[in-house]
């Protein structure tokens, strides 16, 4: 039996460390964000609507892009991330459908809380789409990871 | 559908608020779109030992509750989502019901994109009054739909 790779915890990783992935954001996405949301808006639902914008197309929803971010977060600490305390999130540009979307986290602080058997680590973040690797979002965000 | 509001009829200290159940559906395709599979969200007998006692929801499934809360009360005068600030102050779980509530805090006019940015304060509760998440937004606000300009013409 193959041995699952360790998870990183709040000892194993630094300062500076970075770590990422791509993900492609597809019409699907966009349908079902739309319903776990409530999001019906016509800028992500109403193409005919989205052609006469300055977009001239549907957009992806912001938060789908965050989560995607956030999802980041979990995909790297895996169960050694115990909860999700804050993030910062600036939106900078709109995400299309059909962009692969990079997520990249640099960690900035780990801050030991020795009474949770744990650490407060601190990391800032940005969200790139393949097109011209135009930056879509930035931010921070702060987590509990076990030690 | 209700009509947008505009930028003019913003004002510091208009609320309002949505609300919504947060059922299997929204955790499966949440956890499925974020590609945030860990076993608090997915693995109910490991949920069940945790501190939670049930999956919960990924955070920004409820951020996205609050940005949707603004979404539909502007869709077409909203101009653009700039930031939101999310502080978690405690788990989302399967069956809870979420309130979602915004309050307008300042407004500054920005002629240039016919309306302004409005700063707002938002929270989230469970049906049983517990803050779940605390948060701060901003958004670009016009006065209306640019597809509304024809039928101002007709009138």
């Amino acid at each position: 039996m193959s041995t699952a790779r360790p998870f990183p915890s709040a000892r194993t990783v630094a300062v500076g460390q970075s770590f990422g992935r791509s993900l492609t954001v597809t019409e699907a996405h966009v349908v079902l964000a739309s319903g776990i949301f409530g999001d019906f808006a016509p800028l992500h639902v109403d193409e005919e609507y989205a052609k006469t914008t300055k977009w001239g197309t549907r957009l992806v929803h912001g938060t789908l892009v965050t989560g995607i971010m956030a999802g980041t977060l979990s995909h790297f600490f895996g169960p050694n991330a115990a909860g999700y305390l804050q993030e910062e999130m600036h939106f900078r540009a709109p995400t299309y459908i059909g962009d692969t979307v990079t997520s990249t986290w640099t960690i900035d602080d780990i801050a030991e809380k020795p009474r949770l058997e744990a650490a407060v680590v601190s990391l800032r973040g940005t969200a790139t789409r393949s097109a011209g690797a135009e930056l879509v979002v930035e931010g921070t965000a702060r987590l509990l990871v076990r030690l | 559908m209700m009509e947008p509001l505009p930028y003019s009829q913003v004002e510091a200290g208009y609320a309002w608020e949505r609300r919504f159940t947060v059922t299997e559906t929204h955790l499966l395709l949440a956890s499925t779109l974020f590609h945030d599979v860990v076993p608090v969200h997915v693995d109910e007998e490991f949920a069940k030992r945790s501190m939670f006692g049930t999956r919960i929801a990924p955070g920004p499934l409820v951020s996205g509750f609050l940005a949707v809360t603004i979404g539909m009360q502007f869709a077409g005068t909203a101009l653009a989502y700039l930031e939101q600030v999310d502080r978690y102050r405690g788990p989302v779980r399967l069956g809870d019901t979420i309130t979602t509530r915004w309050k307008v805090v300042d407004k500054t006019d920005k002629p240039r994109f016919g309306g302004g940015i409005v700063t707002l304060a938002g929270i989230c509760s469970n049906e049983r009054g517990e803050v779940v998440l605390e948060a701060t937004g901003k958004a670009i606000i016009g006065e209306r739909r640019p597809d509304d300009d024809d039928d101002e013409e007709q009138t």
